[in-house]
């Protein structure tokens, strides 16, 4: 899908925001092996630190002379060996995260598995990617990597009154009516982030049905169809009313109840979204993929409620933002779509003026005064997902943005000082 | 097995260490990558990126171009981004993908520098290495392609090897130029932090180079065997006896002949000093000369380079090294990266933390030591009386 985009030098802001630090995809008692160059796990596990996650992370670095004997998974298993004899608690699963390289080496990872699987019978393996080599595929590195966290669930016979929720990086928010709703008639929810142990996580094998919140884990769900017979419905997070109706709706049907009535829900929402679009007097919007993962329909739909949309991020568009894309080149072509990753970026020059920056990335390219920054860490699906970021709007027009406190706070972000 | 890394993180690459170096100039740097790598310099290891705006960007490499060797792509991105730019120099980078196919960046900088006429250098970075490998190799590249030949400047030194990776963006870097200005001597050009290429070509010109770090060393070799300009190895620290230094300096240009600062009758003793062996080797200078602590073992986390080594001097080559030297339970005192806690931990020492951009990178580089002056002389004075105890 890069073809949107000329083929450029790509240039990356400091990346402050720590709703993007703060995402986790997480088996519950796993353990991470990344194994590779040195140089490769280092975000990973400056990243894990600051979560405060690190003891879930331990590398395992390759070398010149294993590449070049064409065999490094070899070292795997005694690597394991000694892992287990270092952690406090035996993992039930270990994830082997693979780089880059791995790509062009060829590794045999079902042999690899097989092995570790015949050596180590009480631990379950799945080796996960992390090579945005591949990002130009139809299945790119981050639908993979779900497909392979979800592939350790058991298959059950056994179908329970539960939802997964697939493709959400951060719990859904208390405050969201999806839970109430599904609340009221009697079916419960579940999340990858939400489990505490193995067990608990092996049971959303039992769910009766997998809603895809993110084009992300579309493919994940499509293979848990296939492996667990657990069916699927695409319904991606949306800012638009209707596309939010109509999730509902597609989620009803397929759990066979019927739907309660929103439309006290929707009445007030569009409230809000008239009272901030009159608010905010017009402010020129720019929008990136920082704050919500999908800028283009976001795009869409703020340019429907009235708002001045005037510029959208991205780098790599989506097979599932397409339609949108197509959609706001032909029918409003003074919204400009911008690789957010070319060279270009590091001198784009502010022609907007004052305007709010929906997403920290654009809003430090173009020195915007106003900007949403990121959402709460939480995941905000349907209605409540959209007063939420009118709320955020609104008190993004009324403050203006400290650049150094953003650095301060994300560079200690949590951490300890030093004593 | 001693590649497993269980409570360190990965240190900063040879790649990060050349954009690092090459940050203060008007070049455009290219890493041949898709991603992950410029993410890692661009987030991990450059203090300074943020509210700086450089043009040191990623190839945006795909599976197929790697696969097909598809050379062309790479320098029709790049002759792209020169025309819009106007950069002083190109460098292009590889990391462990081009390493993996083989690709040739220096031919391909040599491609480039036949079209468009301005130097463009090729570095075969390979993400495996660390970060002093690469500071090193473009300093004497720089060195190797600009520098001129030209009478003697009086008392003026270069300093080698400064880089935000070992002294982060504090004041560090202007601190050891004051240091030297102080003692009245000029700074021709501080390799690789606040200089320019027009320091870099008259940088023979200075009469002394002061190693300030590990990654200098090979540089001030290379300029002593073609200028003849000998070289003193020390990174001020503390409340340094600068009178004493600059003597040892005015030595070292009487006698054409180089010199690393350390005291005499060293041993392994209560301290073990673990980071860069030139910034370890300066702590332990204070500790000697100043509070008379010669008991003490530099444990070398990026190499250990035989040049600035006592004989018993450890290259810890892995984390299990330093599990094992630290199980030995023969140091009171550690010094070292705060994310040595969890290894030092398990001994009986006690951790003075120490953080260092190319172990911890954002976690502590907004608590970065001053290295000059009272700051680092009272973290001195802490751990030795703490190694008394």
């Amino acid at each position: 899908m890069e073809k949107y985009f000329e083929e450029s030098l790509q240039y990356y802001n400091p990346k402050a925001s720590m709703r993007e630090e703060n995402a986790k995809t997480l088996i519950p008692e796993s353990h991470e092996l990344h194994v590779g160059p040195s140089a490769c796990a280092r975000r990973l596990s400056i990243g894990a630190y600051q979560h405060h996650d690190e003891d879930r992370i331990t590398n395992l670095y390759i070398t010149e002379d294993d590449i070049v004997s064409g065999s490094y998974e070899d070292i795997i298993p005694d690597a394991v060996d000694e892992l287990l004899e270092l952690l406090e608690k035996k993992p039930r699963v270990i994830i082997i995260f693979v780089t880059c390289i791995d790509d062009l080496l060829g590794t045999d990872h079902e042999a690899l598995l097989i092995l570790l699987k015949e050596r180590f019978p009480d631990i379950r393996f799945i080796t996960c990617h992390i090579d945005p080599l591949v990002m130009d595929r139809s299945i790119k590195p981050g639908m993979k990597m779900l497909e392979q966290l979800y592939s350790v669930l058991d298959k059950s016979e056994l179908r329970e009154k539960c939802i997964n929720l697939i493709g959400n990086k951060f719990l859904l928010s208390n405050k969201s009516e999806f839970r109430n709703i599904m609340d009221s008639v009697g079916w419960e929810l579940k999340e990858m982030n939400d489990c505490n142990t193995f067990d608990e996580y092996n049971e959303m094998g039992k769910s009766s049905l997998n809603v895809v919140v993110d084009p992300v884990a579309k493919y994940a769900a499509e293979q848990m169809e296939r492996a667990l017979d657990i069916p699927l419905r695409l319904t991606y997070n949306s800012y638009d009313l209707d596309i939010i109706e109509k999730n509902y709706e597609n989620i009803f049907k397929a759990i066979d109840e019927k739907m309660p009535k929103l439309s006290d829900y929707r009445k007030s929402t569009v409230k809000k979204i008239s009272e901030t679009v009159k608010y905010l007097k017009n402010i020129p919007i720019v929008i990136d993929n920082g704050a919500v993962s999908r800028s283009i329909p976001l795009a869409r739909a703020l340019d429907k409620y009235g708002f001045n949309v005037k510029l959208v991020f991205d780098g790599t568009i989506i097979f599932s933002d397409i339609e949108d894309l197509e959609w706001l080149k032909e029918n409003r072509p003074d919204i400009k779509i911008a690789d957010g990753r070319n060279f270009n970026i590091m001198n784009m020059k502010n022609n907007l003026g004052d305007c709010l920056c929906i997403g920290f990335s654009c809003g430090y390219t173009l020195g915007a005064k106003h900007i949403v920054e990121r959402l709460p860490s939480c995941f905000a699906f349907g209605y409540y997902g959209v007063e939420l970021l009118m709320d955020l709007m609104i008190h993004a027009y009324n403050t203006v943005v400290d650049y150094e406190k953003i650095r301060e706070r994300s560079e200690a972000w949590k951490y300890e000082p030093i004593k | 097995m001693s590649q497993l890394s269980r409570y360190l993180p990965p240190f900063s690459s040879d790649y990060s260490g050349i954009c690092s170096s090459l940050f203060d100039l008007d070049g455009m740097v290219v890493i041949h990558d898709a991603h992950c790598c410029s993410m890692n310099y661009v987030n991990m290891d450059e203090p300074r990126w943020y509210g700086n705006k450089k043009p040191i960007f990623s190839s945006g490499l795909r599976e197929i171009d790697a696969i097909m060797g598809d050379d062309d792509k790479l320098i029709r991105k790049i002759i792209k981004a020169y025309n819009e730019l106007n950069p002083e120099f190109i460098a292009i980078l590889g990391s462990p993908v081009p390493t993996i196919v083989g690709v040739d960046m220096e031919g391909i900088a040599q491609e480039l520098e036949n079209e468009l006429d301005i130097p463009v250098f090729g570095f075969s970075s390979t993400g495996l290495r660390y970060y002093n490998r690469g500071i090193s190799e473009t300093m004497i590249k720089l060195t190797k392609r600009y520098a001129q030949e030209g009478s003697k400047v009086d008392k003026s030194v270069n300093s080698l090897g400064l880089n935000a990776l070992d002294f982060s963006d504090n004041s560090n870097a202007e601190d050891i130029k004051e240091v030297i200005k102080f003692a009245g001597w000029k700074v021709s050009c501080s390799f690789m932090m606040g200089c320019s290429i027009p320091e870099i070509v008259n940088s023979p010109q200075a009469e002394v180079n002061v190693v300030v770090s590990q990654s200098g060393m090979d540089l001030a070799e290379y300029m002593e065997r073609t200028w003849g300009i000998p070289y003193v190895a020390f990174t001020p620290m503390g409340l340094n006896d600068n009178k004493m230094i600059f003597s040892i300096i005015e030595e070292a240009l009487k006698e054409g002949k180089s010199r690393v600062i350390r005291s005499e009758d060293l041993y392994d003793g209560e301290i073990l000093i673990i980071g860069e062996q030139l910034i370890a080797n300066s702590i332990r200078e204070v500790l000697a000369s100043h509070y008379g602590v010669k008991g003490v073992m530099v444990g070398c986390l990026f190499g250990k380079d035989k040049r600035l080594a006592t004989a018993f001097d450890i290259d810890l080559k892995s984390e299990l090294q330093i599990a094992r030297k630290l199980k030995e339970n023969k140091y009171t005192v550690v010094i070292g990266d705060p994310l040595l806690k969890a290894l030092v931990d398990k001994s009986q020492a006690r951790l003075f933390s120490f953080p260092h951009v190319a172990v911890s990178s954002k976690l502590y580089w907004h608590q970065y030591p001053t290295f000059v002056g009272d700051e680092m002389e009272n973290f001195i004075s802490a751990a030795f009386k703490a190694s008394k105890k």
